[in-house]
């Protein structure tokens, strides 16, 4: 029975950590796909016949749909940046249970954030809101598939809390500690060799 | 109740709650505490507006960039070159590690992927050549600090953004001090290996022949850095329009250098959205705290506790130098910037400086902070790299030098700000 469950939270947190990742290559490639459309305009402004395809408006809606479908990237990635000088000095067993409440701290954030995202997206709507440009973009259109992104944050949170605390409770701190550990830079420094700093 | 607050903030800190987490709780907290909740009603709107901002997007461009750059497998090629120019002198391939760390910041615009790139091809050149181990990985911590000073920055953009500074402007400041800084660890380098016993190796020669082949692997940052930058000066392109620029070029060399494939750009773009995603959401949060102070007037009345202190600006400036080095022992440096910026800043401006030197001026504590221990992530990649293992010791140690000629530089910047703003000035 317990062993069921273990495979069977494993199971699905694999496949969020799949979709996760999808997301983050279809964010790559909008970012890519925003910096050509952006270098088109900067090579063709220089011409008589401008080209306008607005770059500006539509890379900027690429962006803030990569981000909000990164963010769950970010956390299977345990790239959501924690400092371990007072963490690393816990023994593992309560290390795993810290590593819960900073999945919930990032879930009650996560929740925050969707939520005032559907404000936007609902005001959007009924002030029928466009964008003061020539494309004149409903808004709401763009901001649904952000807003869905942080939603997808808040739920791959949801479900990493859910799957850490049903291990602790099975006993099992072994298996809850790899599931949302401190990543130290000095562990993996060629893994991820680009952060803010 | 603020000692309360700040209390709170600390002892989430320390127990590992991730950064952002505590920026964006701490926002919605003092929101109800102090506003009633008035403030997060602007959220939504003011979320969308600043994470489809045009300024922004230059962060996972450039990052983008780096990346592929990175990938493209040029670092080894370069560091070869830069050690046949630079090797003869006292402290040989130590200099090397520092004008290969600027030539690639000139690509990136991210310190840790700086130093873990240096890192990585230099470190065996240690035992190959005999330097002393400790000397040798600071001037790899710190060479690779240069990569938020040199443009393309990535913590200029959030500066610039987040001050409403011009980060083209920002990142033509960036440019002399950053030869000077990189002019001052080889002095520090030329120093240490003639006063030092046993810190130098022994020199690699070069022929004039050999160095003039060599010249064609600097060539590929070079051209990078001069589309970016040069694009800027010229005044025809923004941050972000330059970024394009630079992505684009990279794009064209990792095919002709035959290493463009869908694995490459797929790696590329995973590790792009790691990074980006982890930035923005603090700097997101960052902004919905700055709103929620700014509201409730924390920032009037740490400004009006700076000017009851009677200091002169200098004065002022200097406390706030101070404030940061402490600060940078322990705290991560970008949290850093985010978390205090919304409250240095307008006391910085109220005392009449000027935005674009202040943002140099930040650029350089954070590098200091990049390689003050405990908390110094360099230091933390560079002890990454050493596949031989060693205490992390050697390398604060051997750090520490350098920190030292980064505080001489934080103070040649202060006594001449036209380090700083000459070069912007001629543009703008």
């Amino acid at each position: 029975m317990t062993a069921a469950i273990i495979r069977a939270l494993a199971a699905v947190n694999g496949a969020l950590r799949a979709l996760s990742r999808w997301a983050a290559w279809a964010g790559g490639a909008a970012m890519l796909a925003a910096a050509l459309m952006i270098f088109g305009e900067i090579v063709f402004r220089n011409f008589e016949q401008a080209l306008y395809v607005g770059s500006a408006e539509i890379s900027g809606y690429l962006f803030a749909i990569a981000i909000a479908w990164g963010l769950s990237f970010c956390l299977h990635e345990r790239a959501h940046v924690r400092i371990d000088i007072g963490y690393q000095r816990f023994p593992p067993r309560i290390r795993a249970w810290l590593d819960m409440l900073a999945v919930g701290a990032l879930l009650m954030l996560a929740i925050v954030l969707a939520g005032r995202a559907q404000v936007a997206v609902e005001q959007s709507i009924r002030f029928n809101a466009t964008s003061v440009t020539p494309l004149r973009v409903p808004l709401w259109m763009p901001q649904v598939v952000w807003a869905a992104g942080l939603f997808f944050f808040a739920v791959n949170c949801a479900f990493v809390l859910l799957h850490g605390l049903v291990l602790l409770l099975l006993g099992r701190s072994d298996l809850a500690g790899r599931l949302y550990p401190v990543e130290s830079v000095s562990d993996s420094a060629e893994a991820k060799p680009q952060t803010g700093g | 109740m603020p000692a309360l607050a700040i209390a709170g903030v600390l002892i989430a800190v320390l127990l590992g709650i991730p950064v952002a987490a505590i920026l964006g709780v701490t926002a919605i907290g003092l929101d109800e505490a102090f506003a009633n909740g008035r403030m997060q009603r602007t959220f939504g709107s003011f979320l969308w507006d600043a994470s489809s901002s045009f300024a922004l997007i230059a962060i996972p461009l450039f990052v983008l960039l780096g990346e592929i750059f990175l990938r493209s497998g040029i670092a080894a090629n370069m560091y070869r070159a830069v050690s046949q120019w630079l090797g003869w002198l006292p402290g040989g391939l130590m200099h090397a590690n520092i004008g290969c760390s600027a030539l690639f910041a000139a690509t990136s615009g991210s310190s840790v992927a700086t130093a873990a790139t240096i890192g990585t091809v230099a470190y065996p050149e240690i035992a190959r050549h005999g330097y002393r181990e400790s000397v040798f990985l600071g001037s790899v911590a710190a060479g690779g600090t240069l990569g938020i000073l040199i443009p393309p920055s990535v913590p200029l953009i959030v500066y610039g953004v987040m001050t409403q500074t011009s980060i083209p402007e920002l990142y033509l400041a960036g440019m002399i001090p950053g030869i000077v800084m990189a002019l001052l660890f080889s002095a520090t380098i030329l120093l240490l290996s003639v006063l030092g016993n046993g810190v130098d190796g022994d020199r690699v020669r070069a022929t004039w022949p050999e160095r003039i082949a060599g010249l064609r692997h600097i060539l590929p940052p070079a051209v990078l850095f001069l589309g970016v930058v040069g694009s800027i000066y010229a005044g025809w392109a923004t941050a972000t329009e330059a970024a394009s620029i630079g992505l684009v070029l990279a794009l064209v060399m990792a095919a002709w250098r035959g290493t463009l494939s869908w694995t490459m750009l797929r790696e590329a773009f995973e590790g792009t959205l790691r990074t980006t995603a982890m930035i923005m959401l603090i700097v997101l949060t960052a902004m919905l705290l700055n709103i929620v102070i700014g509201f409730i007037g924390v920032i009037q009345a740490a400004s009006a506790w700076v000017t009851g202190l009677g200091l002169s600006p200098t004065q002022t400036i200097l406390a706030i130098v101070v404030f940061y080095l402490f600060l940078g022992l322990f705290m991560e440096t970008f949290a850093m910037l985010v978390t205090t910026i919304g409250i240095v800043f307008p006391i910085v401006m109220a005392l009449g400086f000027d935005p674009v030197w202040f943002g140099v001026l930040l650029i350089l504590l954070m590098e200091t902070a990049l390689i003050t221990p405990p908390i110094g992530l360099n230091l933390f990649v560079v002890q990454g790299v050493r596949t031989q293992g060693g205490a992390f010791r050697d390398v604060c140690v051997g750090a520490a030098p350098f920190a030292l000629a980064m505080v001489a530089m934080i103070g040649l910047l202060i006594v001449f700000p036209g380090l700083a703003l000459w070069l912007p000035g001629l543009v703008y």
